[in-house]
């Protein structure tokens, strides 16, 4: 008998095992995606129709970045929390309920996409992952997406529920570093996901049900991003979660510091929102001056990266000294490169360390003119969340797959191969992708090319950049494939009486270390909220005071910064308008 | 099929006190001079030849004119 997590909480280890399995069938279907974008795009292979292209890139963008972090998330969270607190779920037809909810939500999403390839059906959501107006999708397409974020509300509230009740028991006690961490993240989620509900239920679903005649597109542009940059920290903190717990325990050694961990984690909670008029820097119709407030706040968000970069380092660090490392590089030799677990995690956060440059030129408001909307940001994202948030979760499957299905896994030597084989390919992919983009060459784009036009590169070709993007999307899809064979084959071993049992780092400097004050999470999320309401409501009201709440295209209405009250009563009549034409439509049907 | 075996081969091991990260120093200022470089070649890449992109009065700024 082993302690592996599934010894200890089988029913829990069954909900993380689906929640995985799910995730892992976003990824397969992303990654069939995500290739037949790259030969199109590059002109080596196309047999899709370029409209077609548009319905790739949105199944590509959404499988991956909602389905697959997401679903791997919540299992990982479900793990930290039961793990870390030492106590099951607090109900486990809850816990499934908001699973379900999550399955038939992207479910939903998911069929809207791919009926977008057949004419049998006038349902379609082409509208790619940036899924804001003036592009339309059909309803079933924004419902799905709000239960399956209703369902992530509800498995954060059971991951509360969990922790008020451990609480009660240990009235004295510090929270666990994961609960910690996965409460400050879901704090964040709470506030980060306001804007894409609002964005949806008040406007694009009404819009595309035909209860409203047209929207304001700025309105909805900005109510995404007000969620589109946070949601990267939804998909980055697990990542960095399983850096600061696992990494060093497989290194060897220890976390260097509990307390900085948090301070991390809470200066996430803190800045991740008021940060997303970032992605707006060539929108015309915000001023300036709330641009310059979005840039202030996003170049803080650098710290918690630094932060990150420092005390995982030093935790490597300390686990190869542990090992017999010594000198002042010679220790990077003497950390476990054979283990899957650690190549994969180390490996994505080297990439992410490149990642932080192209991230601060996004940041920087005049460089980012440069390169908005160009092959480069598609080139940034694929190191973010594409590798330090992909390959961990990857690599870290390597060893959360003996715990939750009691199997021992099928092969280490294919999980090591995969995990270089995705930074090998990505290193070709991304960096030919950044390149295209200090030339010029547009993101989201089907064929880009053009008559009587060349884009010059003046170190070597658009060829060799067309050939490097081709050969790391051909390597990245042969790092799935021995991704899926190692699940596929840890599947069907037999059950295992020799697992690791389920741990997490030590600490060197430990909770005892941190003030108290990191812990009072109404404090952080009250600091959150009024950074948001500075950041957001200015903006806010002048978008909707230039363009209408509906749009310009009927009635603009007469609100101002003056008159904010007039505000909420044209926003209650409007509802209580949607309401009543939900109502007549049902009577008269 | 072959067995998960535990890596961690350690020889030793350091407290908190006797620890001492001067690898992690080295291997960040390594980084930080990566980006210093990068972010002097920006100027090549953004600026020769170019106007600053971003300009505005006060009145721009703040979103009144």
């Amino acid at each position: 008998m082993s302690n592996a997590y599934i010894d200890d909480f089988p029913a829990e280890a069954k909900l993380v095992r689906t929640a995985f399995y799910s995730s892992f069938l976003a990824l397969a279907l992303g990654g069939v995606f995500g290739i037949i974008q790259t030969l199109h795009r590059t002109g080596y292979y196309r047999f899709i129709d370029s409209a077609d292209y548009y319905t790739v890139l949105t199944a590509h963008g959404v499988f991956l970045v909602i389905s697959f972090t997401i679903f791997f998330l919540v299992g990982v969270f479900t793990w930290a929390i039961t793990t870390s607190l030492d106590r099951g779920v607090e109900d486990l037809r809850f816990t499934w309920g908001w699973y379900g909810l999550m399955a038939i939500g992207i479910t939903l999403s998911g069929v809207a996409i791919l009926a977008g390839f057949t004419d049998a059906t006038d349902i379609s959501a082409s509208v790619l992952f940036t899924f804001y107006a003036p592009l339309q999708a059909h309803p079933m397409f924004y419902l799905g997406l709000v239960l399956f974020v209703v369902g992530t509300w509800l498995a954060g509230a059971d991951w509360f529920r969990s922790w008020w009740a451990w609480k009660q028991e240990n009235p004295d006690a510090r929270i666990p570093l994961p609960t910690f961490m996965v409460l400050t993240t879901m704090l964040m989620w709470y506030i980060a996901t306001l804007g894409v509900a609002a964005a949806i239920l008040l406007f694009l679903l009404p819009w595309s049900l035909g209860l409203v005649d047209s929207v304001n597109p700025l309105l909805t542009r900005t109510l995404f991003w007000f969620f589109g940059h946070p949601v990267v920290y939804f998909w980055l903190m697990p990542a960095y979660m399983m850096w600061y717990i696992m990494l060093p325990k497989v290194s060897g050694g220890k976390l260097f510091s509990d307390p900085l961990a948090r301070v991390v984690f809470v200066l996430f909670l803190i800045l991740s929102v008021p940060t997303g008029i970032h992605h707006q820097y060539l929108d015309p119709g915000i001023a300036e001056g709330f641009k310059f407030i979005a840039m202030t706040n996003t170049m803080f968000l650098l710290l918690p990266s630094l932060l990150t970069a420092f005390t995982v380092v030093a935790s490597m660090e300390h686990g190869a000294r542990q090992r017999g490392g010594e000198g002042y590089f010679g220790w990077l030799t003497a950390l476990p490169w054979r283990d899957p677990v650690f190549t994969g995690m180390a490996l994505a956060g080297l990439m992410f360390a490149a990642a932080g440059f192209s991230g601060m030129i996004n940041a920087g408001m005049n460089i980012n003119y440069l390169v908005h909307n160009t092959f480069w940001v598609v080139g940034h994202f694929h190191l973010t969340v594409g590798t330090a948030v992909a390959l961990t979760f990857m690599a870290v499957t390597y060893w959360f797959l003996p715990q939750i299905t009691g199997r021992a896994l099928w092969s280490r030597s294919v999980a090591l191969g995969q995990v270089v084989l995705w930074f090998v390919g990505m290193t070709f992919m991304s960096n030919a992708m950044h390149r295209g983009g200090l030339l010029g060459v547009p993101r989201r784009t089907a064929e880009p090319q053009y008559d009587g036009f060349e884009f010059e590169a003046a170190v070597g070709s658009m060829g060799e950049l067309q050939a490097q993007i081709a050969l790391g999307g051909i390597l990245l899809t042969l790092s799935l494939v021995l991704f899926f064979a190692n699940v596929f084959g840890t599947a069907l071993n037999g059950r295992s009486d020799e697992l690791p049992a389920n741990e997490y780092a030590g600490t060197l400097s430990g909770p005892e270390d941190a003030p108290l004050v990191l812990d009072n999470l109404k404090l952080w999320t009250a600091i959150a909220v009024v950074l948001v309401i500075f950041a957001y409501t200015f903006p806010l009201l002048s978008i909707v005071d230039r363009g209408g709440l509906f749009g310009p295209d009927i009635n603009p209405l007469p609100v101002s910064l003056e008159t904010v009250h007039l505000l909420a009563f044209v926003l209650e009549s409007h509802a209580t308008g949607a309401l009543e034409s939900i109502a007549w439509l049902g009577v008269s049907r | 099929m072959c067995p998960m075996t535990d890596e961690s081969e350690q020889r030793r091991e350091i407290g908190h006190d006797e620890y001492d990260p001067v690898g992690t120093l080295a291997l960040i200022t390594v980084y930080f001079l990566i980006i210093a470089l990068l972010w002097v070649f920006m100027y090549f890449v953004e600026f020769l030849g170019n106007e600053p992109t971003v300009v505005g009065t006060f009145l721009t700024v703040v979103g009144l004119a």
